[in-house]
């Protein structure tokens, strides 16, 4: 009898530990940052080389709006003032044209880049951090670094071939 | 130990001279039985589709009989197992994600044993609570990151970092059919724990399912 209700007592109290053990995550950020010192999307989910190569090579990327990261990891709206506009890209297989607005001008150079699967993340020497957190074959999501301002979250459209005819044409060529 | 010893010795011998008049089922039965397990979290909303957890279990454990009627017994069938269960999701055709969890599980059903002059069916369910004791969190080859992941360092999947719920318990379902001393028997298991932080499945309401058959052996 002794042991059938020591029994009783040991079930209820590994039932309610059960049941006590459900944590609370609502709060987390959604951009903490990673062991690097660098904002990172919690959901971010490998983007492969090859995936990279089907949906961003040979095309070109327009800004279409962005999000300031804060230093807990949430969004907050901002509005980009003075040079600090985000740069736009078109890839090739081995080099990236960037363009870059200016309040007096507008500038592309060319640069080389490698793309980094294990990171998720741009090489390019003339930007500072750049991390692709989502791609296909319209759109581009990216964690980017400006210089002074922060980290933001990117979104890139598909440029229209005119778009990127434009660009060429319109913006002035300069080295790195 | 010697004690512990001459004491299953003892069960055993009892259970032995009881079998010489007396059907499996109507008796104190000692059985040991393992086999294949398919688990997969239920409820999850996440667009990766789930394919499903190949594992095993070996489980050890007793059958009561509680009450005895002219053609059918209660049994009381407390147990003890091992279990591997979790959950693949597919990314894309060369892109999967294996959760991998290992659990010691005690499951107390209660069950209707049917007999007929050869064989009997058992049919009954009941309880379990369970509780994880390891399990990694992995990816095929060319997948490096999922939901933040990093599945080349293989995180625990109770750890700190994927933080998945140690405790597990839920409904118990289970259907035999022996032969002899052999049986074969099928399992469902249905988690009520909340599982999963949404950041591993993208829903927070997942829980554990698992069905399970098994070869067993009962003395």
């Amino acid at each position: 009898m002794k042991y059938y209700k020591l029994m009783i007592v040991f079930a209820f109290v590994l039932l309610t530990q059960a049941m006590q053990c459900n944590e609370d995550y609502e709060n987390e950020p959604l951009y903490p940052k990673n062991a690097e010192g660098k904002p990172e999307y919690i959901y971010l989910n490998t983007v492969s080389a090859k995936r990279f190569n089907r949906y961003a090579v040979r095309n070109g990327w327009k800004w279409s709006g962005s999000f300031r990261i804060t230093e807990e990891g949430n969004l907050e709206k901002f509005v980009f003032t003075g040079n600090g506009n985000p740069v736009e890209y078109y890839f090739t297989s081995d080099s990236v044209i960037a363009f870059r607005y200016y309040q007096d001008r507008n500038v592309r150079w060319r640069d080389t880049y490698q793309y980094d699967e294990t990171k998720n993340q741009l090489n390019i020497p003339s930007i500072e951090y750049m991390q692709v957190t989502s791609l296909d074959s319209l759109s581009m999501e990216t964690i980017e670094s400006v210089e002074g301002i922060g980290f933001f979250l990117n979104f890139y459209e598909r440029m229209m071939p005119f778009e990127l005819n434009a660009r060429m044409l319109g913006f002035d060529e300069i080295k790195q | 130990m010697r004690r512990y010893l001459l004491i299953l010795a003892y069960v055993l011998f009892c259970c032995h001279s009881q079998a010489q008049n007396d059907s499996l089922l109507y008796r104190l039965t000692p059985f040991v039985k393992g086999g294949l397990t398919i688990g997969f979290f239920e409820g999850k909303t996440s667009s990766d589709s789930s394919v499903g957890h190949t594992g095993f279990h070996l489980e050890t454990g007793v059958w009561f009989p509680i009450h005895r009627g002219k053609r059918d017994t209660w049994c009381l069938i407390p147990s003890l197992r091992f279990i591997t269960k979790g959950d693949t999701w597919e990314l894309s055709d060369d892109e999967r994600v294996f959760a991998n969890m290992q659990y010691i599980e005690m499951p107390v059903d209660v069950a209707i044993c049917f007999s007929s002059k050869k064989c009997h069916g058992l049919i009954g369910g009941g309880l379990y609570i369970g509780y994880g004791i390891g399990g990694r969190l992995s990816g095929s080859d060319n997948l490096y990151i999922y939901h933040g992941y990093r599945l080349k360092e293989k995180p625990a999947v109770f750890g700190s970092e994927v933080r998945v719920n140690r405790w597990d318990y839920g409904f118990n379902l289970m259907g035999a059919v022996q032969l002899w001393h052999l049986y074969l028997s099928v399992d469902f298991d249905l988690g009520l724990a909340k599982l999963a932080p949404s950041r591993l499945d993208g829903n927070d309401n997942s829980s554990n399912v698992a069905i399970s058959l098994s070869v067993g052996y009962a003395f």
